[in-house]
């Protein structure tokens, strides 16, 4: 499916949600979220917290992250 | 080739036109939508240039935007996962903008605009940054330094542009930042973080550097001047309404009082605070509020010292004398002087939007330089790229408000009755021609008065915009004349002294001459005004030196506290109204204060 159609498939289906919730939709998909975060996200996120001890976030100069100025590279969203 | 640039969804919204290399329309969304900062999708800045240029979206060839969302996404998850568990709200405060609306901006741009998706590009943020600057600068080879809080991942970059192409050489990556440990001392300091900067760089002057120890300790700088904050002492990373940690409390004591009145014995305790508080609450509160001004001038301090150092390493690696800025903490004037005064770059450029609006622009002209056989034509030697309003529109605009007013019969006219009533001590709102580009009023929206009234920063601050009495006033000279009154050598060199970005020191026998501007340190961020670019400004200047020997006006931002500058006759009509201006000119029109 291209990018495009699931931006207008996700958009569709999130208006319907925020319509049915209305007023309650932001409360809704707060909890969600929260017990999204301490549950999925804690299965990927502890581990990575236990890694990422081993190896602080770098505290000194680092080569760029991407690489920028080439036609291609505009052309990324990433 | 006609480019679009675009910057939105965090902070100042803005649209740029870029036609063949040369922007020929540019707007924050602020000065159409009177939102303050305003940063969502700038539908009417967009339509603004646009219609400057004669263009519909559809002419146009690309339309590029100025960072990269999903790069953006990589850092807040990898963040989130950083944090874990400490900040769920943070979590779902994201994830929550993110995936409604600020990684759909290839859809989002598309659907606003009616273009297709193919025709949407991504420019890096602090590639944007560089471009913006080093693209509209005079260097053919110069070194780049951009400091903001954080674009995707860098907070930090250094660079070198040469010719058409910009080489990223090493980068600082978030959280360690020095945009937002100075926004972290916004917040202490009683302002809103984004907005307030500027006012600890008012503040700082009141104060001494006392604390720059106990702001070292904040952050650990290495030899080759990258550093490292001490997250134990921010919040930032795990909040999106706080940034500065119990720590940091401990270490500063609880912050400035939001309502609190700030003055200093030398600001003194202005009438419009209210009724003076008796001698021993005075001196009580005169303290603690020097406490402030001495932390604000230990950030201050430390942030100089940083920039300097970045500066100096670059020029080291780099061997090149000539310097781009960007990025928000390069609309520090006082930082930026520094540069100049004390490390081997003896001509920097900033442009005038440095912060995140500079992104719509240095992402056109990005997109623009890797075109097949680009070259570089521009050079960015005004700030006029927003919208100007004709005759007709003004006089429609004075008739329908039921406003008496005159016309003068010819600009020598016009500047004759102008200078007469701002020797008389009068205060004028001044608007003229397209709008400024960035957030200073650069004699096209402006609110002019004498400077050599010592009481023009009392009137002009208490009576016309309201705001805090510390807040300096900024003088526009002509540019021949700046280095009689203003500590620059070659000041028609400098091009940041065009646009207000440098601060410096008055020269000694000049205080006395032209006390409304100059700052309780010694010090005026002035304006060099060329008769080549702002020729009818340039003309009542020097009318006004003519008249009094003092060719310099105090130039003020023609707006109140807490509201974008002034775009149409409507808005420069009510300010006037709200205001205790005494005359409005609207290009050829006057209208006195009823």
């Amino acid at each position: 499916m291209p990018f495009s159609d699931l931006w207008t498939t996700f958009k569709a289906g999130y208006k319907r949600f925020e319509k049915i919730m209305h007023a309650f939709g932001n409360v809704v998909s707060a909890v969600f979220l929260m017990i999204f975060y301490y549950t999925v996200f804690a299965l990927f996120a502890i581990p990575f917290r236990l890694s990422r001890k081993k190896n602080a976030i770098p505290s000194s100069f680092e080569k760029p992250h991407a690489t920028f100025g080439t036609p291609e590279a505009f052309r990324e969203e990433f | 080739m006609k480019i679009l640039g675009l910057s939105f969804f965090y902070h100042d919204a803005a649209a740029c036109l870029v036609i063949d290399g040369v922007p020929v329309a540019m707007s924050e969304e602020e000065r159409f939508s009177r939102i303050k900062h305003d940063s969502e999708f700038p539908k009417l800045a967009v339509k603004f240039v646009l219609e400057q240029a004669g263009l519909k979206p559809e002419d146009l060839d690309v339309v590029v935007f100025y960072e990269k969302p999903f790069f953006k996404l990589d850092r807040i998850m990898r963040s989130a996962l950083t944090t874990f568990p400490l900040a769920p709200r943070v979590f779902v405060e994201s994830i929550k903008s993110l995936f409604t609306k600020k990684i759909w901006v290839r859809q989002i741009i598309s659907e606003e605009l009616g273009v297709p998706a193919e025709k949407i590009f991504f420019s890096g943020h602090h590639y944007s940054h560089m471009a913006s600057s080093f693209f509209c600068s005079p260097y053919e080879k110069a070194a780049i330094l951009t400091i903001d809080g954080v674009g995707e991942w860098a907070t930090t970059s250094l660079g070198v542009g040469d010719g058409t192409k910009i080489d990223v050489l090493k980068e600082i990556r978030y959280p360690h930042s020095l945009g937002l440990l100075y926004s972290a001392f916004t917040e202490f300091l009683g302002f809103e973080v984004n907005e307030g900067e500027y006012k600890v760089m008012g503040m700082a002057p009141y104060g001494t550097p006392k604390y720059v120890d106990r702001v070292r300790k904040l952050l650990r700088v290495n030899p080759d001047a990258s550093f490292e904050l001490n997250l134990e002492y921010f919040a930032y990373h795990l909040s999106h309404n706080r940034s500065c940690s119990k720590k940091f409390f401990e270490l500063f004591g609880p912050p400035r009082d939001r309502a609190s009145h700030f003055f200093t014995r030398t600001s003194g305790w202005p009438s419009y605070f209210g009724e003076k508080p008796g001698p021993g609450e005075y001196e009580k509160l005169a303290e603690q509020q020097e406490y402030y001004a001495d932390v604000a001038a230990s950030v201050q301090a430390v942030l100089e010292e940083c920039v300097v150092g970045l500066a100096n390493q670059l020029h080291k690696e780099t061997g090149l004398t000539r310097l781009c800025l960007a990025g928000g903490v390069a609309l520090n004037s006082v930082a930026n002087w520094k540069i100049v005064a004390q490390t081997p770059f003896k001509e920097i450029f900033v442009q005038p939007a440095a912060g995140d609006a500079g992104g719509a622009l240095g992402a056109a002209m990005a997109l623009e330089m890797v075109q097949p056989n680009a070259k570089r034509s521009y050079t960015m030697m005004h700030a006029s790229y927003g919208k100007a309003f004709t005759s007709a529109e003004i006089e429609e605009t004075l008739k329908a408000e039921g406003m008496a007013f005159t016309r003068a019969s010819s600009e020598t006219d016009l500047i004759e009755q102008v200078t007469t009533a701002l020797e008389g001590g009068k205060v004028i709102g001044w608007f003229h021609g397209r709008f400024e580009w960035g957030p200073r009023a650069l004699g096209n929206r402006s609110i002019l008065a004498d400077p050599r009234r010592t009481e023009m920063k009392d009137i002009v601050n208490t009576t016309i915009k309201f705001r805090e009495p510390y807040r300096p006033f900024a003088p526009s000279v002509l540019a021949e004349n700046a280095e009689e009154y203003f500590e620059m050598p070659n000041a028609m060199n400098h091009h940041p002294a065009r646009f207000m970005l440098f601060v410096a020191q008055v020269r000694a026998d000049k205080h006395s001459v032209i006390p409304a501007v100059t700052h309780v340190d010694g010090t005026a961020r002035p304006q060099l005004v060329f008769a080549e670019d702002t020729p009818r400004y340039y003309k009542l200047i020097k009318r006004f030196g003519e008249k009094t020997g003092v060719p310099v006006l105090l130039d003020t931002s023609f707006n109140l506290k807490g509201e974008p500058i002034v775009t149409s006759p409507k808005d420069a009509l009510n300010t006037f109204m709200k205001s205790g201006m005494d005359l409005l000119v609207l290009e050829d029109y006057l209208v006195w204060h009823p």
